[in-house]
């Protein structure tokens, strides 16, 4: 067994198909001058014929961001400067294979050895061309993704965020064991959109080309070679999950009623724009969460306007136009992005964070304000501002992006001048004075998890104080309900977006407090809705009335958890 | 041949996406064009000499065109490494 890390849900059972990404070069046989050169023009032809049915693949199926990868490679391609030097090469008798080494892993070194990140991450796309051309000179067989057999589990050093284009909707390919990468590596983002089974970090040299493998994409576990016993408990595991599966297909293009007929909406999280593919098929009914923390730490400096403005509208158009919302840069705390150069404070939770740090680093906040304005040209998004604990920083907010309207006006650049912007409600001082706050913002999305540590004044990553960091603390139901009521009165749209809302304990009471949109992960969707569809508006009251009559959490959580509907 | 100096005005310098784009627009012209920075001079049409030269924000270069049609490919050169490029 091997313990890798987890990248993408769910279980595959199959065999090994492992891609090797070494490149044999003994078996090249040099020819003469004229026939290297030939050799070597036919390769980039072909290379530049193979990246652009990928370019157009992956712009279809992920967008412009991940198409341009690609591009960078055929640039390089087309250099005249590269394509001479390498001839040049080969007519002073070098072979076709070394020329292309050798001048391109020059530029490749000098890349790397330029002293500046973003220049040195390009000699990755250098190695890319140059393998790609290698591969094609010594034969090596290209991945058929049209003759695969039935389950086949992707074994690689490295998984690169082509190959899964390749893949697409294959329906052979079931999961992917793959050395590199992490959680947010392209890779898992990928495999999670795709509903791709994937643990990372596996030592994939241990694992030989058709043997048979269970990937455990829940626990971060690969199987070689599994016993008959292990087949039998995983293959029933799998059964139950496709058989929940189908049994909740039937909610995706549901709405979301109760058994009484009250409406409710179930919106997704997302971290990403490929994710709201994911949300789009899961039948989520709009994104209640745009974590934009991912758009920032993906790169090696701040993101520039035009490509944020290319993720929300990507993401907008992936959900088919319907709500998104986005949250504006979410920072400090336990989220830390190196290049910002935060100063280590002696409470973050509590310091210069989210929406207090966008508000003194205008440089920051007005790109994102803008790339969102443009970006709402395109369909319904809507701005939502993190960790608001005072009226004044709405107010600051909402002068920025009139400014930022402004802006675009005397640009003549569309956006929607009628923009939402609504809250995050997470902090104790904006649940005391929710009501205040509800006069001047268009939602309230409830983040439970900051929520119930700053009421509670215990830190959830500390394990000594959990006990306290509950949700069904009497305190946080409590300012929960506050928080809804006080939107209720305001008639203002109040939604949830912290894991709270997937808590299927908690249900009763959030259907009888009237919150109007669950935002959960796109996987939760359809046992969400599934859920709603079991409870009466009256049955809801019954338990939120029970419920308001005990004084521990202990109690709460166990009488909760019983009247649980299955 | 004509050639002007200038201050790179590129928020993040001569980077992929820029270079790339002004490397393909530097194709198009007949004319041969080179860059000096720093006593070096590349060709203004390799993404490898471009990249390689790690042209940052606020550097000044000497863009150079001799050709039929080096005016305009001096003028388009200009223009790119002047605007705000994002």
């Amino acid at each position: 067994m091997l313990i890798g890390k987890l990248a993408a849900q769910g279980i595959a059972i199959g065999s090994a198909l492992v891609v090797k990404n070494q490149i044999d070069l003994s078996n090249y046989k040099v020819g003469n001058i004229e026939k290297e050169i030939s050799s070597f023009e036919k390769a980039v032809q072909k290379y530049t014929k193979l990246m652009n049915q990928k370019f157009e693949r992956v712009k279809k199926l992920y967008g412009d961001s991940q198409a341009e990868i690609l591009q960078a490679r055929l640039v390089i391609l087309s250099d005249p400067f590269v394509k001479d030097e390498i001839v040049m090469q080969i007519k002073q008798g070098v072979s076709c294979t070394v020329a292309v080494q050798s001048v391109l892993g020059g530029f490749e070194q000098m890349l790397s050895n330029s002293g500046d990140e973003l220049t040195a991450q390009r000699a990755a796309d250098v190695r890319e061309v140059i393998d790609g051309l290698l591969y094609i000179l010594v034969d090596g067989p290209q991945l058929d993704f049209d003759n695969l057999s039935q389950n086949t589990i992707l074994v690689s050093h490295e998984v690169s965020a082509s190959t899964l284009a390749d893949i697409g909707d294959n329906k052979f390919v079931v999961g992917i064991v793959s050395k590199m990468g992490g959680y947010t590596s392209h890779c898992a983002i990928m495999a999670r959109a795709m509903g791709l089974p994937a643990v990372l970090n596996i030592d994939t040299d241990v694992i030989l080309n058709g043997s048979s493998l269970i990937v455990d994409g829940d626990k971060g576990l690969v199987i070689i070679d599994p016993t008959k016993n292990q087949i039998k408990q995983y293959q029933a595991d799998l059964d139950k999950q496709n058989d929940q599966k189908k049994k909740l297909e039937k909610f995706v293009d549901k709405q979301t009623v109760l058994k009484s007929g009250e409406k409710r909406h179930i919106f997704c999280n997302i971290g990403d724009s490929q994710d709201a593919l994911k949300a789009q098929s899961q039948g989520g009914e709009g994104i209640g969460l745009f974590r934009t923390e991912f758009l920032y730490m993906q790169h090696n400096s701040l993101p520039s306007e035009d490509s944020q403005f290319e993720a929300y509208k990507r993401a907008s158009a992936n959900i088919k136009g319907k709500p998104l919302v986005v949250r504006t840069l979410d920072i400090g705390g336990d989220k830390d992005i190196p290049y910002l150069k935060l100063p280590k404070e002696e409470n973050p939770f509590l310091g210069h964070r989210a929406i207090r740090y966008c508000l003194a680093r205008e440089d920051v906040f007005e790109p994102q304000i803008l790339a969102i304005l443009r970006a709402s040209a395109f369909g319904d998004i809507r701005i939502m501002l993190p960790m608001i604990s005072d009226l004044m920083e709405i107010r600051q907010a909402k002068q920025i992006i009139e400014r930022c309207k402004s802006k675009l006006e005397k640009q003549k650049i569309a956006f929607d001048a009628d923009i939402k912007v609504g809250i995050m409600t997470e902090t104790a001082s904006s649940c005391l004075i929710a009501d205040i706050l509800a006069t001047e913002v268009d939602f309230f999305s409830i983040g439970t998890n900051d929520l119930t540590q700053y009421i509670m004044s215990a830190d959830r990553g500390n394990t000594l104080v959990s006990s306290l960091c509950s949700v069904f603390q009497p305190a946080v139901l409590r300012a929960i309900k506050q928080i809804i009521f006080s939107a209720k009165q305001a008639k203002i749209e109040v939604a949830m977006c912290g894991e709270a809302a997937s808590n299927i304990a908690l249900l009763p009471l959030l259907l009888s407090w009237g919150l109007d949109e669950f935002s959960v992960s796109s996987n939760m969707v359809l046992s969400m809705r599934e859920a709603i569809s079991k409870w009466t508006k009256k049955e809801a009251d019954g338990v939120d009335a029970k419920c308001s009559t005990m004084s521990t959490h202990i109690e709460v959580e166990n009488y909760l958890k019983s009247q649980v509907k299955n | 041949m004509v050639s002007k100096k200038v201050t790179v005005n590129l928020k993040q310098g001569l980077h992929m996406r820029p270079a790339s784009v002004f490397v393909n627009q530097m194709a198009t012209f007949a004319s041969e064009i080179t860059i000096t920075v720093s006593d070096k001079t590349l060709n203004a049409k390799s993404i490898m000499n471009v990249l390689g030269a790690g042209i940052k924000f606020g550097t000044e270069i000497v863009i150079s065109a001799n050709g039929s049609d080096e005016q305009t490919a001096l003028d388009t050169a200009v223009d790119f490494v002047m605007t705000e490029f994002e």
